[in-house]
């Protein structure tokens, strides 16, 4: 466009903007006269003009803190409303509750003359529009429910710069203070809950979960009628991040840390304590804990700790209620026992059904007379002392007295189209499953054309292959055998040979080899920039992705195009997938938080996004037909999969498995989907080196790794991690600190947090913290309290392997011997450095001046605290990297290169004297996390030469840590196919395994000593992987 | 590029007068600043302050127009130069941290891309800095306004002193500005 053109659309633009939209129109058409470039351009700048939430809108104050990354955000849980104020059409009354959420009065309605209930949104929530939008769909899904026994919802609106919820004033009780008084007598506990399961017929038929049902989200009003409040309140914590954390929101803890997130441990499914996917049928199992604690009195699953809590709620079946209770018949007793089982699939699947096993339960009651006549007795007097109790003490119970709906485990925003098949129609079937090996994370597979075969990459043989397999039954047969790397292999159009990417002799191309395995032969060269081999046309064309753009080789000519230009329109998608039909193409784009799916085609026309979503999504296939798309996208935090099409249909959610699924590929007659899964263990162990003995530290079904002992030797710091399955919530872990005996799971210190270590004092925790989306330092004291921010901006990228956990260099910060400083990298000012934090967090300072083109890690102190060690990698012209130790000395500020290397260093650490350090260099391997050649080398710091003092072969670079004195040296390594944990001397000799594993795939992470140097504790994980079709979904 | 032989003043008429690569020689002398007062201010938010940028920028004109009182025109002029500044920040934060999100540099060694975390408004901010480099191609004027206005924090009125013009000629020409980009960013695109 050039200048004349703009300034006559732009003179037509201001003629019209602020004409009344009536008027509007017709002026439009005269002032253009039949240009229609200019009236299409001023009517879509006039749609822009519109629009008012954009970046371009916002304060510059909150453009510079969101781009420099700071987090702090003014807070408050005051709504500055003030008793006699006017809003609308209410008066504002006394102040009747104050919650996470924001604070409730009860108000008068002047309009239609009647108490309501009025709740006010914290500031903070108000402020965030992501979470606003969220709470208001929400909000208003819970309006549209109605039904007697559900709290009314009369309005949802703004004031100001605030938000609030107009709700039904009930004047009663909760039945957690009616529960007070003792156990309710078997029919009234009945009357009371067949209500209660009303309440939850008709949300569960609505498409809602309540997912937190408790005597204290149950109001029983002076007239007996039972409302149920707080639909999905937990959701809304504000003290949840805002950030997409779906896992957060079940999670359970204090609700004192900040945070954490709630759920009422007593009445948690088990599912919902594992973090899992809640559903109706998890209502079901609170509700069963709630009868069960009206029948009993008390509840089934009782503890002295949360953690405790959750133990008993995931192993203990609770008495059975009639050998507790003899009121109660062995007929309720059973239907309580059928509410509360483990498995939900082996539970009342819908309310009603348990509706009418209760309501028989209750006529067999009635048929008892002598029983009823003197339980009714009992109630009347009951419920008469309460009577009294209620009048005198009126018990507004408004604190969480406003009904919001949880966005269904599921459904979010993903409302199934009327037409389209069910999960529960949806078949899977397994197709290969193998125990993973180091390294490996998600295998990615591709269909044979007539999809009775898969072929499929995997590190199963101990490096990456490609691997074949038929569909219905058999073997795997492994087709390539080389350490090339080879992955993402896609089929010839005669299923006859098999295309993929191979590094393989250090030469970057794709290959091709005949399925049955033979000789592979290059197709062509390419560079490795994520180089992924999409689709082999009838054409004889490979299609694949690289760098963020989709290219196409002919394989007669070996032609190359490049089929897209998207880094000119700023756009560098993650992944790009063609259609069968060669034309269609479609991206997967994360931006602003959001992830989306884009089409463009080949003729590069203007992307289009056909969906967005604050999910994550990850992977994608085409549906045969170049029209409909699979994708995976997080549903609560676990990967699922859905349909949409190139129109944006609002998806369909075609699994709901517990861990993981990741689409892979779709047959060509449109009836399969191949996708992978995979499920993770990780368990904490300690050994005793003088009698090898092995205790299980902390092993339950969560995941625990990354241990640290305290100097005293009496605690150990750990991280756990829910419903882990490939490494992605690695930095959201509950950080725990128990007794080193394993007798007790110990306490929660924080969340979203990863890397606990002591200071050498003893006296405080130092962690990385997620915030926002950087790690960042922060200390808390060991007995708990409040966290201090150390360092002011993030930790550089933690990278760790996958399988096991082992951070990747492993000193990423470290105490100075005084416990007063922390050393840490940063890459705060664009490049990666070496910064200085003062525990209390009064000072942090950069201390060396690398440029972009340094790779910075691993500072550690020597024991007189006077230099700190670090590395440095950077690479030549060729990309040959090279290894660098230098030393910082804290006094003169002086940066010292003393060692340099071609091969991948591992700083270990400091001799005892500081006049040494000790080192691993990997002579072979891959670095990926499985186990390479490793030497032990002592540098002497003064003369700047390195010897070797042991070869450890098939060891893990990143788990070796030196004992307590610096005298011995433990490390994991894989012998005879299986993960041991070793010792030797530092000054070289023969290692002495310390550990009996007899189990080949569970694999070794993460030591810690114990600082007695007797015992040593590790981490045992293992991964199972599995290939499946999914079929019958249309 | 040494500061001593291109003084403030001539560059700030050899701005006047439309030589936009003045802007540009003058960064060097409040870049620095800029960004390291920015850190502070980023930490005495973390200790509970709010966080003002306008604040920011002109403690950067105090501390710098002190000694060189004679050689800025105008708190406007210097404000302009603040926001060029403030823009290239901005934007260079926006881009490293887009490379680290896309796994860009070879220093980060990233074992599956789900570990890195994804950004907040750096992709939009990339996305706003090219749609404004073809606006400035075809209406410097405006995407100057708009540089001052998204970048520098400047009020409609400081702009109109900077640049010389009427207020209402500021608020028109970033209205139009505003839904020219507002348009560019909704279709995603940095073209046309």
């Amino acid at each position: 466009m050039d200048e004349e053109r703009l300034r006559r659309i732009e003179s037509v633009f201001h003629a019209v903007a602020d004409l009344p939209a009536d008027g509007r129109e017709s002026i439009l058409v005269r002032l253009c006269d039949g240009d229609e470039e200019v009236e299409r351009e001023v009517r879509s700048l006039l749609a822009a003009d519109k629009e008012s939430d954009g970046l371009l809108d916002r304060s510059h104050d909150s453009i510079v803190r969101d781009s420099l990354g700071s987090e702090a955000r003014a807070s408050s849980t005051e709504s500055g409303i003030q008793p006699g104020a006017a809003i609308g059409q209410y008066v504002i009354g006394t102040l009747v509750g104050e919650g996470g959420m924001g604070q409730v009065f009860l108000a008068r309605d002047g309009r239609l003359e009647r108490d309501v209930a009025i709740k006010f949104l914290t500031g903070e929530l108000s402020a965030d529009d992501k979470r606003r939008e969220r709470f208001f769909r929400e909000a208003k899904s819970a309006s549209a429910l109605n039904h007697p026994n559900i709290l009314t919802v009369h309005e949802i609106g703004d004031h100001g710069d605030s938000h609030y919820i107009v709700t039904e004033f009930v004047r009663g009780e909760t039945l957690k203070s009616r529960l007070v008084a003792g156990r309710i007598e078997p029919d009234e506990a009945i009357a009371l809950a067949l209500q209660i399961a009303s309440a939850l017929a008709a949300a569960h038929a609505a498409g809602i979960v309540h997912r937190d049902i408790k005597p204290d989200n149950v109001m029983i009003r002076d007239d007996g009628i039972v409302k149920v409040l707080d639909f999905g309140i937990a959701k809304l914590d504000p003290s949840v991040t805002s950030d997409v954390d779906a896992e957060a929101e079940t999670r359970v803890g204090a609700a004192t840390l900040p945070g954490m997130i709630v759920g009422t441990p007593q009445y948690m499914s088990p599912e919902q304590a594992r973090g899992l996917r809640v559903d109706s049928r998890s209502d079901i199992f609170s509700f069963g804990v709630v009868l069960y604690e009206m029948l009993s009195g008390e509840a089934p699953f009782r503890g002295a700790t949360n953690m405790d809590i959750l133990g008993s709620v995931l192993k203990d079946d609770p008495e059975p209620l009639n050998e507790v209770i003899p009121d109660v018949s062995a007929e309720l007793a059973r239907i309580v026992e059928k509410t509360l089982r483990k498995d939900r699939e082996m539970r009342y699947q819908h309310i009603r059904d348990l509706m009418i096993d209760l309501g028989d339960a209750r006529k067999t009651l009635e048929s008892e007379p002598v029983r009823r006549h003197r339980t009714t007795a009992e109630i009347t007097q009951v419920t008469g002392d309460h009577a009294m109790v209620r009048s005198s003490l009126p018990t507004y119970a408004l604190s969480a007295a406003l009904v919001v709906v949880a966005a269904i485990a599921g459904y979010f925003m993903l409302r199934p189209a009327a037409h389209s098949s069910t999960v529960s129609d949806i078949r899977t079937a397994e197709v290969a499953n193998w125990s993973s090996t180091p390294g490996e994370t998600y295998s990615v597979g591709s269909l044979s054309p007539d999809a009775r075969t898969i072929a499929f990459s995997s590190s199963r043989s101990g490096s990456m292959n490609i691997w074949v397999k038929q569909a219905a039954s058999g073997e795997a047969v492994q087709i390539t055998k080389d350490d090339g790397g080879n992955r993402n292999p896609i089929w010839s159009p005669n299923g006859e040979e098999i295309a993929y990417f191979s590094t393989k002799g250090g030469q970057s191309a794709i290959w091709r080899i005949p399925r049955l395995g033979g000789s592979a032969q290059i197709v062509k060269e390419v560079p490795d920039r994520g180089t992924r081999p999409r689709f082999w046309s009838k054409t004889d064309r490979i299609y694949y992705d690289a760098g963020g753009e989709l290219y196409m080789t002919e394989l007669t000519s070996l032609m190359e195009t490049k089929l897209t230009e998207l880094a000119g329109r700023g756009i560098r998608p993650r992944s790009l997938y063609i259609a069968p039909n060669e034309s269609s193409i479609a991206f997967i784009d994360d931006e602003n938080n959001k992830s989306a799916i884009w089409v463009t085609d080949i003729n590069k026309t203007a992307p289009r996004k056909i969906f967005e979503s604050d999910e994550q999504i990850k992977n994608l296939a085409w549906h045969a037909d170049g029209n409909r798309l699979f994708f995976s996208a997080t549903d609560d935090g676990t990967f699922q999969i859905f349909a949409t099409d190139t129109a944006g249909s609002e998806p369909r959610q075609l699994t709901k498995t517990e861990n993981d699924s990741l689409v892979l590929d779709s047959s060509l007659d449109g009836t399969k989907v191949l996708f992978g899964t995979a499920k993770e263990e990780s368990d904490l162990w300690s050994v005793e080196i003088a009698t090898r003995k092995e205790t299980a530290f902390a092993a339950n079904i969560d995941s625990e790794f990354w241990p640290d002992v305290s100097p005293d030797g009496k605690l150990v710091a750990y991280e756990s991690v829910k419903n882990l399955s490939q490494g992605n919530k690695i930095f959201n872990g509950i950080l725990m600190i128990a007794p080193e005996s394993g007798t007790d799971p110990g306490t929660q210190l924080v969340t979203d947090a990863c890397l606990p270590k002591f200071s050498p004092d003893g006296r405080t925790i130092a962690y990385a913290k997620l915030v926002g989306n950087k790690l960042k330092i922060e200390t808390i004291p060991v007995s708990g309290g409040n966290t201090r921010r150390v360092s002011n901006d993030g930790v550089a990228p933690i990278n760790f392997t996958v399988l096991p956990y082992n951070r990747i260099n492993g000193a990423d910060f470290s105490w100075s011997p005084d416990s007063r400083q922390i050393a840490y990298v940063s890459d705060a000012e664009e490049n990666a450095n070496v910064w200085l934090a003062a525990a209390d967090g009064s000072t942090d300072t950069r201390v060396t001046d690398f440029g972009i083109e340094f790779a910075v890690s691993s500072p550690i102190w020597s024991p007189d605290g006077k230099k700190i060690a670090f590395l440095t990698k950077t690479n030549n012209l060729e990309g040959r990297p090279t290894f660098s130790v230098s030393l910082f000395d804290v006094e003169t500020k002086r940066i010292d290169p003393i060692w340099s290397e071609n091969s991948f260093i591992r700083l270990i650490g400091w001799s005892a004297n500081g006049e040494s350090m000790f080192l691993g260099i990997v002579t072979r391997g891959a670095l990926s996390g499985m186990p390479d050649d490793v030497t032990l080398s002592r540098l002497d710091v003064a003369a700047k030469k390195a010897v070797e003092t042991a070869t450890l072969p098939d060891a893990y670079v990143h788990n070796m840590h030196l004992s307590p004195d610096h005298q011995t040296l433990a490390f994991a390594a894989n012998r005879d196919g299986k993960d041991d944990i070793w010792i030797l001397p530092v000054q070289g000799g023969a290692p002495k395994q310390v550990t009996s594993n007899n189990d080949p795939r569970r694999y070794f992470s993460s030591i810690a000593w114990a600082p007695d140097g007797k015992r040593i504790f590790f981490g045992k994980q293992s991964r199972f992987s599995l290939l499946s079709l999914l079929t019958n979904f249309d | 590029m040494n500061m001593r032989s291109t003084p403030i003043t001539e560059l700030l008429v050899r701005w006047n007068d439309g030589e936009d690569a003045a802007l540009e020689l003058l960064l060097p002398v409040v870049y620095d600043d800029l960004r390291r007062i920015a850190r502070r201010a980023m930490r005495g938010q973390n200790s509970g302050h709010t966080f003002q940028t306008t604040d920011l920028i002109h403690e950067a004109y105090l501390k710098l127009a002190e000694g060189q009182r004679a050689e800025w025109q105008n708190r406007a002029h210097f404000f302009a130069v603040a926001a060029r500044a403030m823009r290239h920040i901005l934007v260079d934060y926006a881009r490293s941290k887009q490379s680290v999100k896309r796994g860009g540099e070879a220093r980060r060694v990233t074992l599956d891309e789900t570990l890195t975390v994804s950004p907040d408004i750096s992709g939009e901010i990339v996305q706003l800095n090219l749609l404004l480099e073809q606006l400035a191609r075809i209406d410097p004027r405006k995407a100057s306004i708009v540089e001052m206005k998204f970048f520098g924090g400047m009020t409609t009125e400081e702009i109109a002193e900077a640049l010389n013009l009427s207020p209402k000629t500021i608020k028109r020409d970033w209205r139009f500005a505003r839904s020219w980009l507002q348009r560019g960013m909704s279709s995603g695109g940095g073209g046309e």
